[in-house]
Order: C-alpha cells, then sequence, then structure tokens
C-alpha cells in the first residue's frame, strides 16, 4: 500500500487519538504535568492502591482493552482478504484501517505498559509486539519501493506462479540446441538417417564453441535453483559472453545463439522478479504468525491479569 | 472463408429444373445462367429428422424450401457461467430468503424477446423453435457473409429444398454491392446483378406475412395495438442495401425512419480525430427517430454493414404516425433522449494527448481497467475477485501492455467500436446501456466473437451442464450415427457430441439446462409438448398467442401459408411406424460459450476493483482519465472523481 494523500485523513484521526490518548496518561499518573486543567471521567477514576500498576488501571485497561480490539481487527484483514466477494467495504479501506489503527497501538501499549516490561511474560509480549510492528513497517516500506522496482527494472513480467515452467522451458530449449550442436556419429552397422542434415566444416566450427559454451556456462546457469551467483546473471558479463560466441560462429548459426541469449535473458528477468516478490511479500511469512502467536498470548494476559485483578483489587 | 464455385454434394440441377423450381431465374439471360448458374444450386431431399444445417457451422450457401417443413431452433443451451456466486451457507440461505421478498432478480426480465437469426422470422428466447415452410429462405446472411449459422435447421417430414452459392441469390435478390476489400480478396468474379421478381414475391411475402409479427417483437412498438400495426405495415416500404452503403449520413435532413429487417448497421460520428463508431444496431432495432423527433438534421451516418434489409417509413408517414399514436411518441422521445445523452457522455474531452494511447487502442476503450504498477503489489486479489465473481472462471488475466505506470490488463474495455459484435449469428453479444458487453445465454459456442476482438479479452471456455437427451443418444456408441445422420454440411462438432434432438428436443434442451455448479433449486422443467400451432397468417397484427408468454411450449410458425400439396415421394406412400416416444435422460454435456468481463453488470463496483487493497486496480473512462492529467504519481493522485466507480 502506497501512502499518499489518501492516507491524509487517517493520520490526523491517528494524531488526534494518539493526543488523546496521552492526555488521559498524563491525567492519570502525571496530573502535575498537564498544562490545562483537565479531570479524568469519574469512571476512569481509580480507588487509590498502593501498587505501582500502570496496565491494572482503569486507564490503563481501557488502553490494553483497546489495543486488543485492535489487534483482533487486524487480524480480520486476513479474512476479509479471503472473502473477496463480501460486500462490507473495499478491502482498500481494511488494509488502511488496519494499517494505522495498528500504529494507533503503539501509544496504546506504550503507556498500557508504562513504558516498561516488567516482567518476563510481558517480556515476550512486547518483543512479539516488536517483531510485527516492525515486519508491518518492513512491508510497508517494501511496497513504496518493490512495485516501482518491478515496473522499471522489468519491461515485462511474467505470471508468478509460472516461473517455474518459464525455467524449464529455457532450460529445455538449451538442452536441444546443445543436442544440435553434438555431431551424431552413427554407429558402424546403423542406417543412415535421410532427414540427418550433414555437418559442414563451417557447422562443425561453429558448433563446438557453442556446446563449449553450453556445457560450461549457459547449462549450468539455467539448471542452477537461485542463479543470482552465477556471472551470466549479471547483464553485462551475459551481453559480453554472447557477443564474443557470436564472433565464433557461422551467420547461420548466430539466430540459434540469439535464441540462447534470449534464454538467459528470461531466466535473469525472472531470477529479478522472483527475488523482488520474495522481498515484497516474505515478511508475511513472519508477520502473519507472529501477529497470531501475539493474539494468542494477549488473551491469555489479559484473562490472568484481569482475573488478578478481580480477586485482588 | 472463400465459397466454392460449384456445389458437389445433392442431386445436380439443369437450367430447366431451376427454372422449373425458381420461375424468376427466366428474367436472367440465358448466357449468364449457363455460365454461372450451373453447378451452384443443387437439390437436396431430406427425410423427417435430419439435420439440414447446424448453428455455429460455418457455411457459404442459404436454402430455399421447396416442399415440406423444417423446424429452425437454437439448439445450444440457453446457460451460462455465473456472473455472481450463488450464495452458499447462512449467507446465501439468507439471500435465498430475502430474495423471496425481493421481487426478483433481473434474470427473469432477460427471457422476453426474440432472438434474431439467419431466415425472415424471430425465435422467442423463452423457447428458441419456429417453424419455415415452402416458398421460405434462410441462411442468407450466412451465404453472403460466411458467418456461421445462427439456427439448426431439422426437416419435419420429408422436405425438398434448393441449395444455392451466393450467385445465385444474386441473381435472385440483386448484387449487395461487394466492398473493394472482398472483392479482391474473391477468387469468383461474379457481374452484378439487379435482381428479379423473386425479391419483389419475398419482400411482398414478408410485408403481407411477417412485418407485423417483426413490428411486434420491436420492444418501442409492444404495447402498441394492432391499429397501430396495420398503419404501419400499410405504409412502410421496403429497402434494401449493400455491404458498405451508407443509409443515411451525419448532417443530412432528417426525412424518414428505419427498422432493421436483416443485417448489421453501423452508426459512428465524425470526431475531431476521425469517425467513431457509437453503436452497431440490428434486427429489430431501429434508428433515423432523433432527426424526426427534433427537426434537426442527422446527427450520425448510418452504414450497412452487409446486405442489410430496412424497413422504411417516410418523414412524414413517420409524423403522422406520430400524431395519431402518442404512446409511440412517448416511447420514441424517451430513447432519442437516452441515446443524445449517451452521445454527449462519450464526447472526447479536449487537451488529450494522443501517441500510444492511440497505438494501443485505448482511445476506442470507455470503461477500461487499469492497474497502477507504482501500487500493485502482484498480489492477484483482483484475479481471484473475478474468478469468485464468476463461477471460478476469471475474466481478467494480469497480463498486458503497459502505458505511462499502468498496466491494461486483458479484460473486456467496452470499446467504442466492439467489433465483436459485428458477427454474431445469434446477436447474442450486446451491449447495455451502461456499456458493459454481455454474452447472452443463447451464445451457441461459434467463437466468432472471440476471433474478432482485437485485444483478446474475449475467451471460449467449456463448462458442464445438465442437459435431457435421448437415452440411446447418451451412450457414446449410439451417438455417433446419430450425429452423422445425413447433415447437410459436415458437424462441426466431434463425433461424440450429442445426438440430433427428439421431437420436442428444442424446447426441452431451453428449458431444462442448468450449469452443473448452479444451485438445485434452478432445475428443469418438464420438456413442453411439442405440437405445432399455426398462427400469423393474416395481414392484421399477430394474435397473442403468437407471443411467447401466451404460448411458451409450442413452437411459432413464420407463416400459416402452406405450401400446395406436393406429389408425394414414393418413399413416403409406404406406410411408416409410430415411432415409439423416446426415453430422454439426464447427461452432463460439455458446451463451448464465450465469456467476458461484464463489469460485475448487477454491482456497484466491479469485484477486482473492490478487492484491490492496494488501490491498484481501478475502472476508468481512458480519455477522461489521461486527459485530466492527474494520473502522475504524487500526493495529487488518488482523487476518487476520475474512476468510474
Amino acid at each position: 500500500m502506497v501512502i499518499n494523500r489518501s492516507h491524509l485523513p487517517w493520520f490526523i484521526v491517528t494524531l488526534l487519538a494518539t493526543a488523546v490518548t496521552v492526555l488521559l496518561y498524563m491525567a492519570r499518573f502525571h496530573p502535575s504535568h498537564v498544562p490545562f486543567a483537565f479531570e479524568l471521567p469519574q469512571i476512569l477514576k481509580d480507588a487509590e492502591s498502593g501498587k505501582n500498576t500502570y496496565g491494572g488501571t482503569r486507564v490503563g485497561l481501557l488502553f490494553g482493552t483497546l489495543a486488543f480490539f485492535i489487534f483482533l481487527f487486524a487480524a480480520a484483514l486476513g479474512v476479509r482478504k479471503k472473502k473477496r466477494l463480501w460486500r462490507i467495504g473495499r478491502v482498500e479501506i481494511w488494509l488502511k484501517a488496519h494499517v494505522w489503527l495498528t500504529i494507533f497501538t503503539i501509544p496504546l501499549v506504550a503507556m498500557h505498559s508504562g513504558f516498561a516490561m516488567k516482567s518476563s511474560h510481558s517480556s515476550v509480549m512486547m518483543w512479539l509486539y516488536f517483531i510485527v510492528m516492525g515486519t508491518g513497517f518492513f512491508g510497508i516500506a517494501m511496497q513504496q519501493v518493490i512495485p516501482v522496482l518491478l515496473k522499471e527494472r522489468l519491461p515485462r513480467e511474467v505470471v508468478f506462479e509460472q516461473i517455474p515452467h518459464i525455467r524449464k522451458r529455457a532450460l529445455s530449449l538449451a538442452e536441444t540446441l546443445l543436442k544440435d550442436c553434438t555431431p551424431v556419429v552413427p554407429a558402424p552397422d546403423a542406417k543412415p538417417d535421410p532427414k540427418a542434415v550433414p555437418f559442414t566444416p563451417a557447422d562443425i566450427q561453429s558448433a563446438e564453441p557453442i556446446r563449449e559454451f553450453l556445457e560450461e556456462d549457459a547449462l549450468p546457469y539455467l539448471r542452477l535453483r537461485r542463479g543470482d551467483d552465477h556471472p551470466l546473471s549479471a547483464i553485462r558479463n551475459s551481453d559480453e559472453a554472447f557477443r564474443h560466441l557470436k564472433l565464433h560462429v557461422a551467420p547461420n548459426w548466430t539466430p540459434r545463439v540469439e535464441e540462447l541469449q534470449a534464454c538467459c535473458d528470461e531466466r535473469r528477468r525472472t531470477d529479478l522478479q522472483a527475488k523482488l516478490q520474495h522481498w515484497l511479500h516474505g515478511w508475511l511469512l513472519i508477520h502473519v504468525p507472529v501477529s497470531l502467536l501475539l493474539i494468542i498470548l494477549t488473551l491469555w494476559h489479559a484473562i490472568v491479569e484481569l482475573r488478578l485483578v478481580i480477586v485482588n483489587p | 472463408m472463400e465459397a466454392p464455385e460449384k456445389l458437389t454434394t445433392g442431386e445436380p440441377l439443369t437450367i430447366e429444373e431451376m427454372l422449373k423450381h425458381l420461375p424468376a431465374l427466366g428474367e436472367i439471360s440465358m448466357g449468364l445462367l449457363k455460365n454461372y448458374a450451373l453447378g451452384a444450386a443443387v437439390l437436396r431431399r431430406v427425410s423427417k429428422g435430419d439435420i439440414v444445417c447446424r448453428e455455429g457451422e460455418f457455411g457459404s450457401t442459404a436454402f430455399y424450401i421447396v416442399e415440406g417443413e423444417v423446424d429452425i431452433y437454437i439448439e445450444n443451451p440457453l446457460a451460462k457461467v455465473q456472473s455472481q456466486r450463488q450464495g452458499k451457507g447462512f449467507f446465501g440461505f439468507f439471500k435465498k430468503i430475502t430474495g423471496l421478498f425481493g421481487g426478483g432478480s433481473s434474470a427473469g426480465n432477460e427471457q422476453n424477446g426474440f432472438i434474431a437469426i439467419d431466415a425472415d422470422v424471430d425465435l422467442p428466447k423463452t423457447k428458441p423453435l419456429a417453424t419455415l415452410v415452402a416458398g421460405d429462405l434462410f441462411g442468407e446472411m450466412t451465404c453472403r457473409t460466411f458467418q456461421p449459422r445462427s439456427a439448426t435447421v431439422r426437416a419435419k417430414g420429408d422436405c425438398v429444398m434448393i441449395e444455392t452459392l451466393r450467385v445465385i441469390l444474386d441473381m435472385l435478390l440483386g448484387t449487395r454491392d461487394v466492398d473493394a476489400e472482398t472483392k479482391a480478396s474473391t477468387k469468383v468474379k461474379l457481374p452484378t446483378f439487379k435482381g428479379t421478381s423473386f425479391k419483389k414475391a419475398m419482400d411482398e411475402k414478408y410485408r403481407a406475412r411477417s412485418l407485423s409479427n417483426h413490428l411486434s417483437t420491436v420492444p418501442l412498438f409492444a404495447t402498441v395495438g394492432d391499429e397501430f400495426l396495420g398503419y404501419l405495415r400499410d405504409r412502410a416500404e421496403l429497402v434494401s442495401c449493400g455491404k458498405g452503403q451508407i443509409v443515411c449520413k451525419q448532417g443530412d435532413a432528417a426525412d424518414a425512419f428505419y427498422l432493421i429487417r436483416s443485417g448489421l448497421v453501423r452508426v459512428s460520428q465524425a470526431m475531431p480525430g476521425g469517425e467513431m463508431v457509437r453503436t452497431y444496431l440490428k434486427r429489430g432495432e431501429f434508428f433515423g427517430e432523433i432527426g424526426l423527433l427534433k427537426n434537426q438534421p442527422r446527427n450520425a451516418t448510418c452504414t450497412a454493414l452487409d446486405a442489410v434489409d430496412l424497413v422504411k417509413i417516410n418523414g412524414d408517414d413517420f409524423k403522422v404516425m406520430l400524431e395519431k399514436f402518442p404512446v409511440v411518441l412517448e416511447s420514441l422521445t424517451k430513447v432519442a433522449e437516452a441515446r443524445i445523452k449517451a452521445d454527449e457522455e462519450r464526447k472526447p474531452p479536449p487537451g488529450l494527448q494522443l501517441d500510444d494511447f492511440l497505438n494501443q487502442g485505448l482511445y476506442e476503450a470507455q470503461n477500461l481497467l487499469l492497474i497502477d504498477l507504482d501500487h500493485c503489489t502482484r498480489c492477484d486479489a483482483c484475479v481471484n475477485a473475478c474468478a469468485d465473481a464468476h463461477d471460478g472462471v476469471t475474466r481478467l488475466i494480469r497480463d498486458g501492455l503497459r502505458y505511462d505506470h499502468f498496466m491494461v490488463p486483458t479484460a473486456c474495455r467496452s470499446c467504442r467500436d466492439p467489433l465483436c459484435m459485428t458477427q454474431c449469428p445469434v446477436g447474442s453479444i450486446l451491449r447495455k446501456e451502461s456499456l458493459e458487453i454481455i454474452i447472452e445465454d443463447w451464445c451457441i459456442g461459434c467463437g466468432k466473437c472471440a476471433e474478432l476482438c482485437p485485444y483478446g479479452n474475449i475467451n471460449m471456455h467449456s463448462f458442464d451442464v445438465i442437459k435431457e437427451v435421448a437415452a440411446e443418444a447418451a451412450k457414446p456408441a449410439a451417438a455417433a450415427p446419430a450425429a452423422a445422420a445425413k447433415p447437410a454440411t459436415p458437424p462441426a462438432k466431434p463425433a461424440s457430441a450429442p445426438a440430433a434432438p427428439a421431437e420436442a428436443k428444442p424446447v426441452a434442451a431451453a428449458a431444462t439446462v442448468e450449469p452443473v455448479k448452479a444451485p438445485v433449486e434452478a432445475k428443469t422443467a418438464e420438456p413442453a409438448p411439442a405440437k405445432p400451432v399455426e398462427t400469423v397468417a393474416k395481414p392484421a397484427p399477430a394474435p397473442a398467442e403468437a407471443k411467447p408468454d401466451a404460448t411458451p411450449a409450442e413452437p411459432v410458425k413464420a407463416t400459416e401459408a402452406k405450401p400446395a400439396p406436393a406429389p408425394a415421394p414414393a418413399k413416403k406412400e409406404e406406410p411408416k411406424k409410430a415411432e415409439p416416444p423416446k426415453k430422454m435422460v439426464k447427461k452432463k454435456v460439455s458446451v463451448q460459450k464465450a465469456t467476458t468481463c461484464d463489469l460485475c453488470t448487477d454491482l456497484s463496483v466491479p469485484s477486482c476493483v473492490y478487492a484491490c487493497p492496494h488501490d491498484a486496480a481501478k475502472r476508468v473512462d481512458p480519455a477522461q482519465f489521461f486527459a485530466s492529467g492527474k494520473h502522475g504519481k504524487g500526493w495529487s493522485f488518488q482523487k476518487k472523481s476520475r474512476t468510474t466507480h
């Protein structure tokens, strides 16, 4: 999601909500620092207790509860994305709400915890929260950059799911070329194939460097699972290698070399596309499961802490 | 496609035999007849139940019935890929319950009306079946333009008919000014014929038997009474136009109102960047009313795309007619205002930069799906939403050319010049008021629209339907001989295709087919009895029983004029055993249908746009969108008003 002008209302609302949160926090815990006369609503006032707690106070509970419900809403985005035909608001609105409401949880969580991690339990939760928010911000950052890179560096994208097929096809073409470059030595007792095109001396001279290039460079590159480290993955190296190869082959073999070059170019493009797509979506592999874990722990935290508050107010 | 020079199937006709069956050919000189007619017509004797031609097949001949009767019908089931997922689970149940009080869906309304075919008769949508009798001609459009057959024709009894190539039609009806392109591409060089009394006889027959019928099928005249139809019939002039002939020109004085009897008319307007096609009008539609109603010159040019027959009502008669029938005036005014409004809305805005915009055909588009590549995360939510909305068959492929920082994916563009609509033999592809191209249920799967779409945005999908077929036809071994029962032209479908229909088959097929994935409650209706009823004979307007609502289960007869009792052929004299009623069984069959983006027509926002989480997918009027100059990057980008939804 590109952060642009359309996010301005969301930003303002989040900012205002944060201001109100800070005001409530200051009025409850540091009333002397509030620069103007402000009194907490009666419902948010606690009976005095000797405990040095933030989350257990009514204001703290309000912050914690709000944060928890925002977590639940944020998780509901996953369901919303699966139920594409439900007319319950455009997914774009849901995603904006997901982003900005979870940003709003930063002050809520911070003030609920009193800016401290006092127990190992709350520390674990807080670290999970950091991971979730960190991956989320990383994802947003990727979405600002990667689509533009995809557009600029890949003049023609392919459907991501078809990349393995396209690679297989390129490899198959290269293997066919290798076969064509290898003169068949007929067995002494075999009948001559009338369809076989005999190799001329010029052909033999051209086929040799192509075969060598295929065996040493092109085929290993096309067979690699990740071709990033291969010299042919750099466009400059690749262009140079093919230019050099074309100089050593007869003109009638040039189209075949160009075909091979197209295969390598395609492989390079699909590698780049796959890499960028992994950057674009890979963070979700951490973000989603950790979010779910955080929600489960938050629920557990709420039950345990509320029980303590109720039993020993 | 190239027409053969001679016909090789059937009984060759000598000149004398031709003159016997088609006396009007006597008006052509013997030299021309000998040079061009010999071999161009053959006599076909077909037995009861034989298929003369099948819908969707390509051909180059027309048929003239000499003796006997034939059923003409659309065999392909009336079904399509569902545009909306059927309700499932709790929400589905809730939807069904609320649907009971909601007055029904629009699907029911679509069942009204007629399907125009390549004969002087329309087929009711509710039961696409009619009967043609001796003296009727069918297949003229296929013969002239090589478009696929629009319907299946099956002999009701033993029949004799003449199958002809275009040259005979030209001799009888007159040459329809073949355009230069066709002339250059065809190997068969033909002289120009003026036509014979046959044409006049056909026109008179049409006027006497079918004009009232035809007029009553036009939605505009659907509510008027017999008196009005009689008035029109008496004053209408029957006009024929050749391919490329201009019927009326923009700027000319409006002097007549036209109703299309057959063929396709292109309506275009001159624009600063060239001619812009507004729409195509087909049989049953009309034009020329705006100039007459507003007393202004023609605001568009109407050109015959192929051989077009028109019913022309002169301006003076038209005005008298409107004075006498204010109901028609009211309807016409509404239509005219809607057309004027649509024209105004579609005018290109000033300031549009034309470069790749023209090269990529974007100017042709009226409602373009764009994907902003700076926003798109390639999550495919749009494609998945499209598939979800259309019963699992996506009509959007996230691949296509780029313009600026947008990708134009493979999805219908609602072109200004919808070429896809120009050659549909059954008129099942059409445009609705809000621009979307809709492929109606009676698509016969010929694939012509997919072939014509310059952007590859129409796809052919085979999908399974439950169809009632004769029990023996359900078995693969029995299907082959039945399917191969002396077809007049080679069957386009594979040998394993369902066999030729039984007596009541067309009705049953139309009524009893549903997509396999459709919910159970949309199930079958009982096959209707196939007793034919003769209707619509007198020059007076069509009686009520000819309308589909009144006789939904009975074939509509094109005419009551029965052929003179012909001497029965020898084989007919033999007593035939009464055929036992065939057992019908339900069978899953695969049918081809064309699919294209319908803009999720029942929804306020197309599903692809609604499901995009990144505001990357948008449906826009490209001319407005790109002319606004605000489509670039930056903070001014995201303005809702620029999108059409």
